[in-house]
C-alpha cells in the first residue's frame, strides 16, 4: 500500500523541464548566413557575417565531398558526402563558439541521421540522435536544429546511411550568448571597481578637512 | 512458427548492419565531440567500423541479388 501511494504521489509530482535540443523539418530562424570558402582535403572552410564573426569547419570523413564554388552568397554548397562533422570556431579559428540555432538544407539520397553533442547549461555534455528520414535527390529539405532549455550546440555530425548527401546547402547559425563573461567585460569591471575606489577615497579627504 | 523467406532474412540483416553503422557512427561522433588528439585517432577509428558496415551492406546486396536470381 505504502508503495502504491508512493508510486501515485511520484506520477503527480510535475516533472522539472528537461534540458532539450530539438529539431524541425524546415529553414526557420535567425543567424548569421554561412558562406563556404574553400576546401582543402577533406575539410571545407565556412565563415559568417552579421553579428557574430567567425569561422566553421565542415569535415567530410568519406573523404569524397566537393565544394561547389561560389556564385552567389548560400547557393553555394558541398556536394557528394555522406559523413559530415560541422564545428563552429571563433573568428581565429582556435575556440569552438556554441551555437542556439542551426539551419541547414539537404538533397540526395539514403536515410539521414544527426548526431548533436550539446553542452548544459550546469556543466557537462549530452547526446542527441535524429531520424532526418529519407532525403529527396530532386528537392531541398530543410532542417532547424534548436537548443532551448539554456544548453548550447557544441558539434553535430550528418550520417546519411546506403546514399550520399548530393547537396548541403541554405546553412545559418546563431551564435549562443555566452554565460562566462568576456576579457573586456571583466576589464570593465575592474575599471568601475577603481573609479569607485577613487571615488570613495576622495569623498573621505573632503570629509576630513570639514 | 514461420520460417522466414530470403527476402525478409535480407530485409532483417540489412537493418540490424544499418543499425550497427549508426551505432559505430555515434560512436565516431561522440569521440571527435571529445577532442584532443586520443578523441580525434579513436573518432577515425570507428569511423573505418562505419564504412566497414557500409561495405558489408553493398557485399551482402550484390550476394543476394545472386542468390535470388
Amino acid at each position: 500500500m505504502k508503495k502504491l501511494l508512493l508510486a501515485t504521489v511520484m506520477a503527480m509530482t510535475p516533472v522539472a523541464a528537461m534540458a532539450d535540443v530539438t529539431i524541425i523539418d524546415k529553414l526557420s530562424g535567425t543567424g548569421d548566413n554561412v558562406v563556404f570558402d574553400s576546401q582543402v582535403g577533406g575539410l571545407i572552410l565556412g565563415s559568417f557575417n552579421g553579428q557574430n564573426q567567425g569561422v566553421v569547419d565542415f569535415t567530410d570523413l568519406s573523404g569524397n565531398a566537393l565544394f561547389v564554388g561560389a556564385q552567389n552568397g548560400n547557393d553555394i554548397k558541398i556536394a557528394n558526402t555522406s559523413d559530415l562533422q560541422i564545428q563552429v570556431f571563433d573568428a581565429t579559428n582556435t575556440s569552438v563558439l556554441p551555437t542556439a540555432t542551426d539551419v541547414f538544407s539537404l538533397k540526395g539520397t539514403g536515410t539521414v541521421t544527426a548526431f548533436v553533442t550539446a553542452n548544459e547549461p550546469g556543466g557537462g555534455t549530452t547526446l542527441f540522435t535524429f531520424n532526418l528520414g529519407m532525403i529527396d535527390p530532386n528537392a531541398q529539405s530543410g532542417f532547424t536544429l534548436s537548443a532551448i532549455n539554456g544548453e548550447t550546440i557544441n558539434m553535430y555530425t550528418l550520417l546519411d546511411v546506403g546514399g550520399n548527401i548530393t547537396d548541403f546547402e541554405h546553412y545559418r547559425v546563431d551564435v549562443a550568448t555566452s554565460a562566462v563573461p568576456e576579457p573586456s567585460t571583466w576589464g570593465m569591471m575592474l575599471l568601475g571597481f577603481v573609479g569607485l575606489a577613487f571615488a570613495f577615497r576622495s569623498r573621505r579627504k573632503v570629509v576630513g578637512l570639514a | 512458427m514461420t520460417v522466414p523467406t530470403k527476402g525478409e532474412t535480407y530485409f532483417k540483416l540489412m537493418e540490424h548492419l544499418r543499425l550497427a553503422q549508426e551505432d559505430a557512427a555515434m560512436l565516431m561522433h561522440l569521440e571527435q565531440a571529445e577532442g584532443g588528439a586520443a578523441g580525434t585517432v579513436i573518432g577515425r577509428g570507428w569511423w573505418h567500423v562505419t564504412e566497414n558496415l557500409k561495405k558489408l551492406q553493398g557485399h551482402i546486396t550484390v550476394l543476394a541479388k545472386r542468390g535470388l536470381q
